[in-house]
């Protein structure tokens, strides 16, 4: 052993509790290190992997689609599943097969002579559809007939039964298949398809709607709808071996993400890319069309993102404690100086030189962190493992598998090294002390320049950090990491220097008090300059501590904002395609609440469109509510005292549409039509669509069968969709629509230009009285510059229940083919334009503001808009171009426009509808997925990949109050044990050792209060000036709404004023122990006042 | 004034016990000055210790004034410190952070005298012993022989009816030491108080009115 070594340990062994003391600090310092590396690392994977696992199947499953046109069926069939197999391959997965058969005649009748339908096998139709009675079909056919079963509407509309056999014929177009032939089957099930996955039923032809009074005919382009049944569940081998032939194959894989690896999860976003060519390569001229699509991708990119975001979040807070954990050891260091101040003289006097007093304390450093690396390693995989059981990260799923990794070891080492580098630069300064004031003017300037660079720094980085969208690229932001700490601690510094001036205010005190004891404490805050190092760690410690919880409510708060701006309400279902006319009823039922229903589409405005958005969630964004509840339907915060109710008041129109009911007890609407026309030497034909509304508000139209217009009253039932629960009730009439068409190609020579028309219509015949009178009834025809439909007049009445609506036209028949022929009517005139409130976003793009006018295409109608007031964002549209609109009127614009399709595109339950549990009995019902502000905020919050940001927080805010604590009791002894000779000397002169030990705490508690008010206040600016900038949205992006500084003056109060308790309170025994040291010995030691 | 019998003080226990005083027995007269004389580690700190009641005897009895500081409790020997002894320490003892008038006024404010009247006490004992001019002068900024009489002034600041200087020449030069020496001769004989000085420099010891010397804990003459 060397000599400097035999000095070094023999030095150690009798400063044994000093070192334990510094090793305890790095060893805090390293451990906190070494969890946020596993907080970075291992929780993160663990996240990713409890986020996809949580993946709805929609953002993750991986669709393949292929239009068919001819060749072998089972092999292009076995083609698709190989080239999605290969793609997933890396993951493993489930995968759904969908087939559909070409279009095939069904059985025609008299009132519907031609029908069509068609096939489908389903591998998975068991899990989205549920037998009402029979069986599911079997795989082998039985004579030549297959099995089959039809859903509800199906069997209601063609009046099938169990047992009953039908005979599909091949269409006399089969476009998209070839060598159909037609099948037999036998109908052994009747289903209803459920809605367990909004868009399952999408692969649906008719949606599983059952039944579409017209749908096109296939190559007719259009121009030809027939009555269209379906689909006919049979088994695979019903469509494969081509009976009816093959035209559309779905595949939706669902990968499995369970165990999913970093580099598996790379392998299929590369494989992905390139899967739609393989498909397409693979089905080659077998397929018109072919594609596979997935949300993945995208979805991998978002978790991505949030990952960055998180990550940034996570080294923003180990930097802060980093920077404690420095001040720690700066103090720990200092304390080790002033220990050995004597010991260094004496070394340097001897003829010791600077490199050897280096050499020496990078020894001692060095087997310092060392030693603090083995003791941190395993302490940070079992503080990892006290963490990842917290029911915060339980609840997020990521159960953390607590193990060393090299990352872990990587960094305790490196901040082992780091930090115990701070006791080397002890040894490296001059022990010299000569000029004492000269060296304290230099410092004092040194000081000066050192904190208006830092202060500049900080200055720099803030405005980098205001104007900075983050977010981008792959890796972790460094502005978004480095700039709070600069911040935080040019703050720290500056309200440390400020202390000194404001403890000068106590010597005012002590010069005027007559008593000793609190004077003298008075006189040692103002006159004994406190270690710089100890207030500094103090500072930042309070500071850290104040900002963390600040900001975590500062955080929390802009996460549960953004879900409320992103859900728009308290609890929204996004309806599945399926009929709504029973939905509000059954929501009702099911919440206690009352359900509004809402438009939620993206739209065409004017002629402005946003072409840089593609896909579902672009475009602009119209969302149509009852604003007339806005006040507990609409959530999300907006700016200063606005409000939802406020900014939409105006919207709704004045009245209510008068009612026109429809019998309680009707199991659809039944409509008589009389009515003359002709056209090509035939009676004119008359679709009708009734608009039902329900209670809640919600239009639907029904299409009712075809009428001739042969002046016989002809007696049209439009039957209501099948639903669990009775459809009737508080349900109306809010329009009827009537569409004309002529058969001319029956008789060429019987073409006439014009005739006069003549519809009688009667609607109802229930018990319930109508409120609304015959002198409502308007009629709207299409605004263009070849109308067919000219002269139309309405005038309806009121007689027992029934309303009788007459509307007089002349029908162009030449133009039937460039204007259809339509009219609604309905009890309400058609509002001119709409009073909609616009998104600041599309207000700057289409320089439109207040009395500003709009065009909306909606469908196939536009919608007149007038803007009334502009909003930083629209509910549930955040981020988008958006317009917010009363749902009645909109409803009642468009049915001017002749669009009778319903607008309800959700559901929404607005904040005194929700309680605990109305989620998970709506989502029971299967009408979609419900999506609550509640549950967003939890994901936002303490998502997996998210909450890491929570628990680094609570790391920090424990590390800063642990560490302040370590820092003042180390700083304590070491300044206590420093002064023993100037407690004994008090002692001597007749202080009562009670008094001196008062003194001693009233000393501490009073700097304690500066020093740790100060903390606060930099804590606090720091939160109120950095923090809304640091809460970003879970991509990295600005928020929305933008975040608002929230400090909780409560829980500040208590930690500021626990902090002060337990700092204080950690000095008591220290000053007893001492002062009950301190005696007549210590008296002959001091050769210096 | 003072009466020592029979007192004896041992630090530690076993095979390392320092026998520090051992039978130690004197007497100081009211008004005398004594010179406590002995080499270092001759046990006169130790003694000077025990008779103002920052020590403790293990056995014997220490009488200052009539009142017996061995059965003393420690509110007693606090109230004895404040009250009746003053001490001059080799260090001067003084409190860095407090100027010259400060530190003097220390006692005052443990007897919380009003400001008016602990100010003016104060300026009359810095006048008294020459250091008006320094009173706002702290420790770090006056001279070892300043320091001292800053020192002589905080223990007359109570009036005590015995003082007691532990070397209070010992960090001086022999010059500035005599100076004190002949300040603490002067107060004591102007205030008439008793002193006990602690010394082993013979000219300072000629200013006394008696020697005690002292050799390994034990009285030589007393």
């Amino acid at each position: 052993m060397s000599a400097a070594w035999w000095f070094v340990v023999r030095r150690a062994r009798t400063q044994l509790a000093v070192l334990v003391a510094v090793l305890v600090v790095l060893v805090a310092g390293t451990t906190l290190l070494g969890t946020c590396a596993l907080l970075l690392t291992t929780a993160q994977d663990d996240a990713l992997a409890a986020a996809l696992r949580d993946a709805e199947p929609g953002t993750v499953d991986v669709s393949a689609s292929l239009d068919v046109v001819g060749g072998d069926p089972a092999a292009l069939v076995a083609e698709a599943h190989r080239v999605v197999d290969t793609t997933l391959a890396p993951l493993g997965s489930t995968t759904s097969t969908w087939l559909r058969s070409a279009m095939v005649s069904v059985p025609g009748t008299a009132a519907e002579p031609v029908r069509q339908g068609y096939l489908e096998s389903a591998s998975d139709i068991a899990d989205h559809a549920h037998l009402t009675a029979g069986r599911w079909p079997r795989a082998q056919p039985v004579d030549g007939t297959w099995e089959t079963a039809v859903p509800e509407l199906t069997a209601q509309q063609l009046g099938l039964r169990l047992g009953d056999r039908v005979e599909l014929s091949a269409a006399d177009s089969t476009h998209g298949s070839t060598g159909a032939s037609g099948v037999s089957v036998v109908v052994v099930g009747i289903v209803t398809p459920t809605v367990a996955q909004a868009d399952t039923w999408s692969r649906d032809l008719l949606d599983g709607a059952g039944y579409s009074p017209s749908w096109a005919k296939p190559g007719s382009a259009g121009w030809v709808t027939l009555p269209t049944y379906g689909p006919f569940v049979v088994d695979p081998a019903a469509i494969l071996t081509g009976a009816a032939g093959l035209a559309q194959v779905s595949l939706v894989a669902l990968p499995h993400l369970a165990a999913a690896t970093p580099a598996a999860l790379d392998a299929v976003r590369v494989s992905l890319s390139a899967a739609s060519r393989e498909l397409a390569a693979a089905a080659g001229d077998r397929v018109r069309t072919s594609s596979v699509t997935s949300e993945l991708t995208r979805t991998l990119d978002t978790a991505g993102a949030q990952q960055r975001v998180t990550r940034s979040g996570v080294l923003v807070l180990a930097l802060m404690g980093t920077v404690l954990v420095a001040a720690g050891l700066g103090l720990a260091g200092q304390i080790v100086s002033g220990r050995r101040r004597v010991e260094r003289e004496l070394l340097v006097a001897r003829g010791t030189g600077r490199l050897q007093r280096v050499a020496a304390a990078t020894g001692e450093s060095l087997v310092l962190a060392l030693v603090s690396a083995g003791i941190a390693i395993p302490l940070s995989v079992a503080l990892y493992g006290r963490i990842s059981a917290l029911p915060l990260l339980v609840r997020a799923g990521v159960t953390g598998r607590a193990t060393v990794t090299s990352a872990l070891v990587a960094s305790v080492l490196a901040g082992s090294l780091v930090l115990a580098s701070v006791l080397v630069v002890p040894a490296i300064r001059s022990t010299d002390e000569p000029a004492r004031s000269r060296s304290r003017l230099r410092g004092a300037v040194a000081r000066s320049g050192g904190d208006l660079v830092l202060l500049g720094l900080a200055a720099v980085s803030y405005l980098q950090l205001r104007d900075h969208a983050t977010g981008q690229g792959a890796g972790v932001d460094p502005v978004l990491v480095a700039a709070p700490v600069l911040c935080l601690v040019a703050v720290a510094v500056v309200a440390l220097r400020v202390v000194p001036w404001a403890a000068r205010a106590a010597e005012g005190y002590a010069r005027r008090s007559r008593r000793l004891v609190v004077p003298l404490a008075a006189w040692e805050v103002a006159r004994r300059p406190q270690s710089i190092v100890v207030g500094l760690l103090l500072v930042l410690g309070t500071a850290a501590a104040t900002f963390g919880v600040s900001f975590d409510r500062t955080w929390s708060v802009s996460q549960s904002d953004q879900a409320d701006a992103r859900i728009g309400t308290a609890l929204s279902v996004d309806l599945s395609p399926l009929p709504t006319l029973a939905q509000g009823s059954t929501l009702a039922a099911a919440t206690g609440g009352t359900p509004a229903p809402v438009t939620h589409r993206t739209i065409g405005v004017g002629a402005w469109s946003d072409s840089s958005t593609t896909g579902g969630t672009g475009g602009t964004w119209l969302v149509g509510v009852d604003t007339t509840r806005a006040s507990t339907l609409l959530r999300g915060r907006l700016p200063g005292a606005e409000t939802w109710a406020g900014l939409t008041a105006g919207l709704a129109p004045a009245a209510p549409v008068p009612s026109v009911p429809i019998a309680s007890d009707a199991t659809g609407v039944q409509l008589t039509i009389t009515g003359t026309g002709t056209g090509g030497g035939r009676p004119l034909r008359v679709v009708p669509t009734v608009v039902v509304q329900d209670a809640w508000g919600t239009r639907s139209p029904l299409v009712g069968a075809s009428v001739s217009l042969d002046g016989q009253p002809h007696l049209v039932t439009l039957p209501f969709p099948p639903s669990p629960r009775p459809v009737a009730g508080d349900l109306t009439v809010a329009g009827v629509g009537l569409r004309v068409a002529s058969d001319e190609a029956a008789d060429p020579a019987s073409r006439v230009l014009s005739t006069p028309l003549t519809v009688t219509t009667e609607i109802g015949g229930g018990s319930r009285q109508a409120s609304s009178s015959g002198a409502d009834w308007t009629i709207s025809v299409p605004i263009t510059s070849l109308p067919s439909v000219t002269g139309a007049t309405a005038t309806a009445t009121v007689e027992g229940g029934v309303t009788t609506v007459t509307t007089e036209a002349t029908f162009a028949t030449y133009l039937a083919s460039v204007s259809p022929g339509e009219l609604m009517l309905t009890p309400f005139t058609a509002p001119a334009e709409v009073p909609v409130v616009v998104s600041e976003d599309l207000a700057r793009r289409t320089s439109s503001g207040p009395g500003k006018e709009l065009e909306l295409t909606i469908g196939a109608a536009t919608v007149h808009a007038r803007v009334v007031a502009t909003a930083p964002y629209v509910p549930s549209a955040v981020g988008h171009p958006a317009i917010l609109a009363d749902e009645d009127l909109l409803s009642r614009a468009l049915l001017g426009q002749l669009e009778p399709a319903t607008l309800t595109d959700a559901w929404w339950l607005g904040t005194t509808d929700v309680t605990a549990g109305t989620a998970d009995r709506v989502r029971a019902l299967g009408l979609g997925e419900p999506a609550s502000a509640a549950t967003t905020t939890d994901q936002l919050s303490t998502g997996p990949l998210r909450v890491g940001i929570r628990v680094a927080l609570g790391l920090l805010v424990v590390a800063a109050v642990v560490l302040a604590v370590a820092g003042t009791v180390l700083h304590t002894v070491a300044s206590l044990e420093a002064r023993a000779v100037e407690v004994a000397r008090l002692l001597g002169i007749g202080i009562a050792r009670r008094a001196v030990v008062a003194s001693l705490v009233v000393q501490h508690a009073a700097v304690t209060l500066l020093v740790v008010g100060a903390g606060a206040v930099a804590g606090g600016v720091a939160a109120v000036v950095v923090g809304p900038h640091l809460a970003v949205s879970e991509t990295g992006q600005v928020p929305i709404p933008a975040p608002v500084p929230v400090v909780p003056w409560a829980v500040e109060a208590i930690l500021v004023g626990g902090l002060l308790v337990l700092l204080t309170a950690a000095v008591l025994p220290v000053a007893q122990v001492l002062v009950r040291r301190a005696g007549a010995a210590h008296l002959r030691l001091d050769g210096t006042s | 004034m003072v009466s020592v019998r029979g007192v004896d003080r041992t630090y530690g226990t076993g095979r390392a016990a320092v026998h520090a005083l051992r039978g130690v027995s004197f007497d100081v007269a009211p008004g005398e000055m004594v010179a406590l004389v002995g080499r270092s580690g001759s046990g006169k700190t130790t003694l000077l210790n025990v008779v103002g009641g920052l020590d403790r005897a293990d056995a014997g009895t220490v009488r200052v004034g009539g009142t017996e500081v061995t059965s003393l409790d420690d509110a007693g020997l606090v109230g004895l410190r404040r009250d009746t002894v003053a001490f001059i320490f080799q260090t001067f003892g003084l409190v860095p952070i407090l100027s010259a008038a400060e530190n003097v006024g220390i006692p005052l404010r443990l007897r919380s005298l009003p400001v008016v009247d602990r100010e003016r006490r104060v300026r009359l004992l810095l006048d008294l012993v020459g250091l008006g001019a320094h009173a706002d002068h702290r420790p770090d900024e006056l001279s070892g022989g300043q320091q001292q009489r800053v020192a002589i002034a905080r223990a007359l600041a109570g009036s005590p009816r015995l003082l007691i200087a532990d070397e209070p020449t010992g960090q001086l030069d022999s010059e500035t030491g005599l100076a004190v020496m002949a300040l603490i001769r002067a107060v004591v004989e102007a205030e008439g108080m008793t002193a006990i000085v602690s010394t082993h420099d013979p000219v300072m010891i000629g200013l006394a009115d008696r020697a005690i010397r002292i050799v390994d804990g034990r009285l030589l003459d007393a």
